[in-house]
């Protein structure tokens, strides 16, 4: 019992570690981008080529650099090619959904690791009080 | 007398031209417009942003032109948002949230037209979706572009107009009840965004 609670502690202290790994890799892959639709050419000839907004910008995790847009829009944020990521079936990861689950399973973890490594110590400490009584008995 | 009279006629026929300069728009692809329409829904939750996209967008606009002002009916086809995840469209159409198959379409009618600034209007109208029909208004860029070599050779027929806008939605508003399962995935209030083209030809 006592080594079970060990290997899911350590197991679940594992697990932690590599959330906050992957959170700190995918958040450096983040751009803050708007997804744009390219304007028709007979939409540009008479209006201009004025990108159709996509949704508001996001923090996306871009994998995929060639889904980014040369130009930039409105106050510096990239573009990012709607036409590109449906051509591609790319449904970009934004870093909100990161955060969040990368919350739950940090939340998780902890709760896991914290309740076996504790309930571990406790239960060693017990058994070594035990053997100390009947060692002295 | 005879001035005075033929003055008024002058003046008559003035206003019955001024009253003709109202033109009809017709909006989707059954105008045979050689662009395509959008119109976007953004939920803003705490898991993500998705925005759905449908291009399936119909009906008139009308403009006065002289006046500043206008009408129109828009119909927007629930069915065909693409959210980019088929599994998430197809809970969207259920009868548990649009029930696209009881309610297939959003209509907006318009019933007020204020010019506000430059290409700036106002437009107030009736939104009925989801069998709930509420009155909404917001701010649209409308341009007008009149029938021109340049239009003709983008393959558009007679005048053509753009108008461009947003508006927030209430989910509730028009009875749509986010299911506890989906809270904290799917927004209460939607963004809608609408990029609308018609011609008169």
């Amino acid at each position: 019992m006592i080594r079970l609670l060990g290997v899911v502690g350590w197991a679940a202290v594992a697990v932690l570690a590599l959330a906050f790994g992957l959170e700190r890799y995918l958040a450096s892959k983040a751009v803050l981008a708007q997804r744009v639709r390219l304007p028709d050419a007979n939409v540009e000839a008479l209006f201009g080529g004025e990108p159709t907004p996509i949704g508001s910008p996001q923090a996306y995790v871009i994998l995929d650099p060639k889904a980014l847009l040369p130009e930039k829009g409105q106050n510096g944020v990239r573009l990012l090619d709607e036409g590109y990521l449906r051509r591609t079936g790319t449904y970009p990861l934004q870093q909100k959904t990161v955060e969040y689950v990368g919350g739950i399973v940090r939340w998780a973890a902890a709760g896991v690791a914290g309740l076996c490594l504790g309930n571990r110590w406790y239960l060693q400490r017990r058994r070594a009080r035990l053997q100390r009584s009947r060692g002295g008995s | 007398m005879h001035r005075t009279s033929r003055l008024w006629t002058v003046l008559l026929l003035g206003a019955a031209s001024a009253a003709s300069l109202a033109q009809t728009f017709r909006v989707g692809k059954e105008a045979g417009l050689p662009v395509s329409q959008t119109v976007t829904v953004e939920s803003d939750a705490d898991f993500e942003n998705f925005t759905g996209i449908t291009h399936g967008v119909s009906g008139v606009i009308r403009i006065d032109a002289a006046k500043k002002t206008g009408s129109g009916r828009l119909e927007i086809d629930l069915a065909s948002i693409d959210t980019g995840v088929p599994l998430r469209n197809e809970h969207m159409r259920s009868p548990q949230w649009l029930d696209t198959a009881k309610y297939p379409t959003a209509v907006f009618e318009a019933t007020s037209v204020r010019h506000k600034s430059g290409d700036t209007f106002t437009v107030t109208g009736k939104l009925t979706f989801h069998g709930v029909t509420r009155t909404i208004s917001t701010d649209v860029e409308a341009r007008l572009i009149r029938e021109s070599a340049q239009s003709r050779a983008a393959r558009f027929k007679g005048d053509v107009v753009r108008v461009k806008g947003q508006f927030r939605l209430r989910l509730s508003d028009y009875g749509v009840k986010i299911p506890d399962v989906a809270k904290g995935k799917v927004a209460e209030v939607v963004t809608i965004r609408f990029d609308v083209f018609g011609q008169t030809g």
